[in-house]
């Protein structure tokens, strides 16, 4: 909707396509600071704030660039208050963080149809943003500490490498993820329904592979579906149902990433979040400047698709998460007896 | 045979009532202002690597227990 704002204040694209740069780069490269404060301010109501500032700057959105500035800070904050509330309460499970990020996916590509109606859709961001801020409230009166059975720690990382390995593993993973997610071929995008059907596949991708992957395991789910995904998404690029397929496999590994850094910053939630979007804005950057010639579109994305799946083999654990939390059960009986 | 149904109700519901998709540009760009919000990026990636090394030496001398 700001994107639209902006391409109807100014008609040099050039000034357009930077204004969705500096959103993109406040509301994604700031989330780890956000993030950390979080972690050390715990009662910080961060995504009540992040609500907040998205609301003025819904409703202030005739001055282009403050209202731009302000929603991304409101993005930057609400997302490390949902990301650091769904870390803390998954159990240790991926499910639970997959479905949370993959709606994301889906709001970017509602937000672009709604933006394209010339303001007549408003109404609708501001509706939502106060009903999240009403539930906030209440649920700011409700909270109390997390349950023992919900605060488990993840345990799909590989513990085979160091702390620091698996970060960078998993970071390079969701470097890749984002440029490849914007440059991909997509030749049948041609309408604005079928624009928005790419946001549906990542979303459910991004859903799926988190409940895929505590059900066959990290490395099997992720490292599977990426290899799948390299013919549908290089070879279909002109058929809707191998494209979309290719992009639904090529996004199960979102929330392995996600869960894998928060593992090995166990009592940072919010920094761990916020290093998987600062990951994203890194990956997404280059697509601003420049562009994979066509010919080579095809081997660069396959090229990049098997490096990733590298990464994740690398980083994550063999097994499924049912024989971990055993395992994890098992020390914790023997530490209590 | 999904894809004709798809792009004839896309084409009924939504391409009548939308303007033409905006397309990025790749070039033109104002070369001041990229080159401090990619500087931006860089200062965002040490800031965060840096939070990580200190949130890494904080475990350490915690046991580990949950995420929070």
């Amino acid at each position: 909707m700001l994107f639209a704002g902006l391409a109807r204040a100014y008609t040099d694209m050039s000034i357009v396509t930077t204004g969705l740069l500096l959103y993109n780069i406040i509301a994604f490269g700031i989330q780890p600071m956000v993030g950390y404060l979080c972690d050390v301010k715990t009662r910080l109501p961060i995504a009540l704030i992040g609500c907040g500032l998205l609301m003025i700057g819904l409703l202030a959105m005739r001055l282009v660039w403050p209202s731009l500035v302000l929603c991304a800070l409101g993005n930057a904050c609400f997302h490390i208050g949902g990301g650091r509330d769904c870390l803390n309460h998954s159990g240790g499970k991926m499910a639970g963080n997959g479905i949370f990020v993959s709606s994301g996916a889906l709001g970017v590509g509602l937000g672009t149809l709604t933006g394209k109606s010339a303001g007549a859709w408003l109404w609708l961001p501001v509706a939502l943003t106060a009903v999240s801020m009403a539930l906030l409230i209440v649920m700011h009166k409700r909270k109390s500490a997390i349950h023992p059975a919900l605060n488990k720690p993840f345990q799909c990382a590989s513990e085979r490498f160091s702390a620091t390995t698996v970060l960078l593993l998993c970071a390079v993973s969701i470097v890749i993820r984002s440029f490849v997610g914007f440059t991909m071929p997509v030749h049948w995008k041609a309408t604005a329904f079928l624009a928005l059907l790419p946001s549906l596949g990542a979303c459910a991708g991004k859903a799926a592979g988190g409940i895929l992957g505590d059900w066959l395991g990290a490395r099997r789910a992720c490292c599977i579906s990426l290899l799948v995904s390299i013919p549908l998404i290089c070879l279909g690029a002109n058929n809707v149902l191998l494209s979309m397929t290719g992009i639904v496999l090529f996004n199960f590994s979102m929330p392995f990433t996600l869960c894998a850094i928060a593992s090995k910053l166990p009592q940072y939630p919010g920094l761990a979040f916020g290093v998987t979007t600062l990951c994203l804005l890194v990956g997404n950057i280059p697509v601003f400047f420049f562009a994979v010639p066509a010919a080579a579109v095809n081997w660069a994305v396959a090229a990049l698709i098997v490096f990733s799946c590298a990464c994740i083999f690398l980083a994550s654990s063999g097994q499924r998460r049912t024989k971990l939390e055993n395992r994890y059960n098992e020390r914790e009986e023997g530490l209590v007896s | 045979m999904i894809r004709p149904f798809l792009s004839v109700l896309s084409d009924a519901l939504l391409d009548i009532a939308y303007p033409p998709e905006i397309e990025v540009v790749k070039e033109g760009f104002p070369l001041l202002p990229v080159l401090l919000l990619v500087a931006f990026v860089g200062l965002c990636v040490a800031c965060a690597v840096i939070l990580i090394k200190k949130s890494k030496a904080k475990n350490a001398k915690k046991p580990e227990n949950g995420n929070e």
